[in-house]
């Protein structure tokens, strides 16, 4: 559940909240306000009527409920009672005086006592009054009910009149009049005012919050719901590409393992045309011993039939035989070495391997009348796979034979040079068969190009070369042409990384 | 500051008085003389009608048509007879020849015409007022 919950969200609740809690704290307030305002107001006016009633209750008493008349006779009794008028004046009472109506009907009011103190302002006993709003004083004295509201002409607005009859046996004898100030209670409704004002800033406030948060998070959802949209393709798609990853891979694999599998055809089509080669080589090399072995046996059957066969001369001539025999075994073993798979590299130096070379083609490059130029200058060791190594060789000495013989080239050569050279083994194998054209010399180590006629080229031979020397022994592999000839260069590292291989 | 208030409320209650009274005035003698007014005042008087354009003040009580004001001490007898705006109850109450009277009671304008001397010097009230006339 939580998982689902958004910030967004989170705050949206959040102004929900507060716009509830505003209108609420609103509501609370305003019915406060209304209490206080009231309460207020009923305690200002129950004391005012309290006071009132204590006066007209005094001057009912002292007067014998004859009011107008024994106060027109007694002058002490309405300074009496005018003192206890002045006792309730305060800034907040700031006039209470009593009045009546002459009985003819008169419009006018009449002072009976006036607590004020000032020469000034005190009105006379009899001094004729006429408020502006009459009409509710006639009504508080004709209806005989308490009555109080904002006076009329008052123009600072905060003074208030309070009417209450003075009944003699029913009938209205007095009206004591009240003047007080809303000042305090006006006090208490601004303040309360500014409060609710800054209630209903509030709340406004809050509903365009609101409004702008709701705003925002609609658009976030919608936002949301693209993203989730996006999201969801951009899954699908990853999804797609990781599905044609796999294919791709299985393909790439696929791809590989054909390619591993071509090459494994190629090295053992190259394998078997340098077997045919090899052949012919030692049906070269085992010319000369079998025609020794051949004439050895003639000799030892002629020696026998002349009884010339003595035993010393048959000892003699079996050893010759068995010379040969033992050369024909060294050459089948050289041949069987040749062809071995090896697994595991192993240490040797160039001379070791060119040894070996030469001892299978040697006599054939020389039955050919071709001079073999030995310039060796490197006796490092170094791991390799020497048995690959040397079907390199061979068959670069071999191209260079082909293209001396095929050419018919005068005093031909094969240079065989090695040196080192910064970190590196270097074996070059050089012709003077006129090099290789310009045009195809790039072309060279691809597999399948051959110059040679079909019959005698697979065209595998130099690109085998190269994805040996290159690939498995982390040299490198390559031609040019030097003099009249071409020169094949293969480097070796011959560092302890090279080694550690 | 708030001494300062009150004293900004009771100015403006005091000039709002004044102009309420001047209004008053303005509306009532040149009603009564049909002309611009010539007016003999008391210095509290003066001070209310010098910034009126219905009233012309005038330094001599025998040049003017009303006297408005509360007392005027050594008034010439001549002017004795003239017509004579109140403006307190005491004065209004003591002069018998004042004509009507205008004046502040319990914070309440009170606004007094006596009809015999109204009659007696020939002059004639607006309507609106003939509710205050005794």
């Amino acid at each position: 559940m939580f998982d689902k919950l958004r910030l967004t969200n989170i705050f949206n609740l959040l102004a929900i909240i507060l716009v509830i809690a505003f209108f609420g704290f609103y509501n609370i307030f305003e019915e406060t306000k209304k209490v206080i305002i009231d309460t207020n107001q009923k305690s200002h006016l129950d004391y005012i009527d309290n006071v009132t009633s204590n006066i007209g209750n005094a001057i009912k008493q002292t007067t014998d409920n004859n009011i107008y008349e024994n106060l027109k006779k007694d002058k002490a009794l309405r300074k009496n009672l005018e003192y206890l008028l002045y006792f309730f004046i305060t800034d907040r009472y700031r006039y209470i005086y009593v009045l009546n109506k002459e009985e003819n009907g008169s419009n006018e009011f009449q002072f009976l006592l006036d607590g004020t103190e000032d020469i000034d302002e005190k009105s006379e006993f009899e001094e004729r009054f006429t408020p502006l709003d009459i009409n509710k004083w006639n009504n508080a004295y004709k209806n005989q009910k308490s009555l109080y509201f904002k006076q009329e002409g008052n123009l600072d607005e905060i003074w208030m009149t309070y009417l209450k009859p003075v009944v003699v046996n029913g009938k209205t004898e007095a009206l004591i009049v009240v003047d007080f100030s809303l000042k305090e209670h006006n006090q208490i409704i601004v303040s309360l005012q500014k409060f609710e004002s800054f209630f209903e800033i509030a709340i406004t406030l809050t509903l365009i919050i609101l409004f702008f948060i709701l705003l925002v998070s609609f658009i976030d959802a919608k936002r949301a719901k693209v993203n989730e949209k996006l999201y969801e393709e951009l899954k699908m798609k990853t999804q797609e590409i990781s599905e044609f990853n796999l294919t791709l891979a299985q393909k790439v694999d696929d791809e590989v393992e054909k390619n591993r599998e071509k090459d494994k055809q190629m090295f053992q089509q190259n394998r078997l045309a340098q077997m045919g080669e090899m052949i012919g080589m030692i049906a070269h090399q085992w010319r000369q011993p079998l025609a020794a072995i051949s004439s050895t046996s003639s000799a030892i059957n002629l020696k026998a039939k002349l009884n010339k066969l003595d035993n010393v001369k048959v000892i003699e001539l079996t050893n010759k035989i068995n010379e040969y025999s033992k050369h024909l075994s060294e050459t089948i073993d050289d041949f069987r070495k040749f062809f071995k798979d090896e697994k595991e590299q192993s240490e040797t130096t160039y001379n070791e391997i060119l040894k070996n070379v030469l001892s299978i083609i040697e006599i054939s490059i020389r039955n050919n009348m071709i001079e073999i130029v030995e310039d060796y200058n490197c006796d490092d060791k170094f791991l390799t796979y020497p048995n690959e190594i040397m079907q390199v060789l061979l068959n670069l000495i071999k191209n260079a034979e082909d293209i001396l013989i095929e050419k018919k080239v005068e005093d031909p050569y094969i240079k065989i040079s090695t040196y080192v050279k910064e970190d590196n083994l270097i074996l070059e194998i050089e012709d003077n068969g006129g090099g290789v054209p310009e045009d195809i010399i790039d072309k060279v180590f691809i597999p399948y190009f051959s110059t040679k006629l079909k019959k005698d080229g697979t065209g595998l031979g130099l690109y085998m070369s190269k994805t040996i020397i290159e690939d498995h022994c982390l040299g490198s592999l390559s031609v040019c042409n030097r003099n009249d000839g071409a020169l094949f260069t293969i480097s070796l590292p011959k560092t302890e990384d090279s080694l550690s291989i | 500051m708030k001494y300062l208030i009150i004293f900004f409320i009771s100015l403006s209650i005091l000039f709002a008085n004044d102009n309420y009274e001047l209004k008053l005035y303005e509306k009532i003698i040149p009603s009564i003389f049909k002309h611009k007014v010539y007016v003999y005042v008391d210095k509290k008087s003066e001070e209310l009608l010098k910034n009126s354009d219905k009233f012309l003040i005038v330094d001599n009580c025998n040049n003017a048509d009303i006297l408005i004001g509360k007392y005027f001490d050594n008034l010439e007898d001549s002017c004795k007879n003239k017509p004579y705006f109140s403006t307190s109850y005491k004065s209004y109450k003591n002069n018998k020849n004042s004509f009507g009277a205008f004046y502040w009671r319990k914070g309440r304008p009170q606004i007094k015409f006596r009809e015999e001397i109204i009659k007696k010097q020939n002059l004639t009230l607006p309507d609106s007022f003939s509710k205050y006339i005794r």
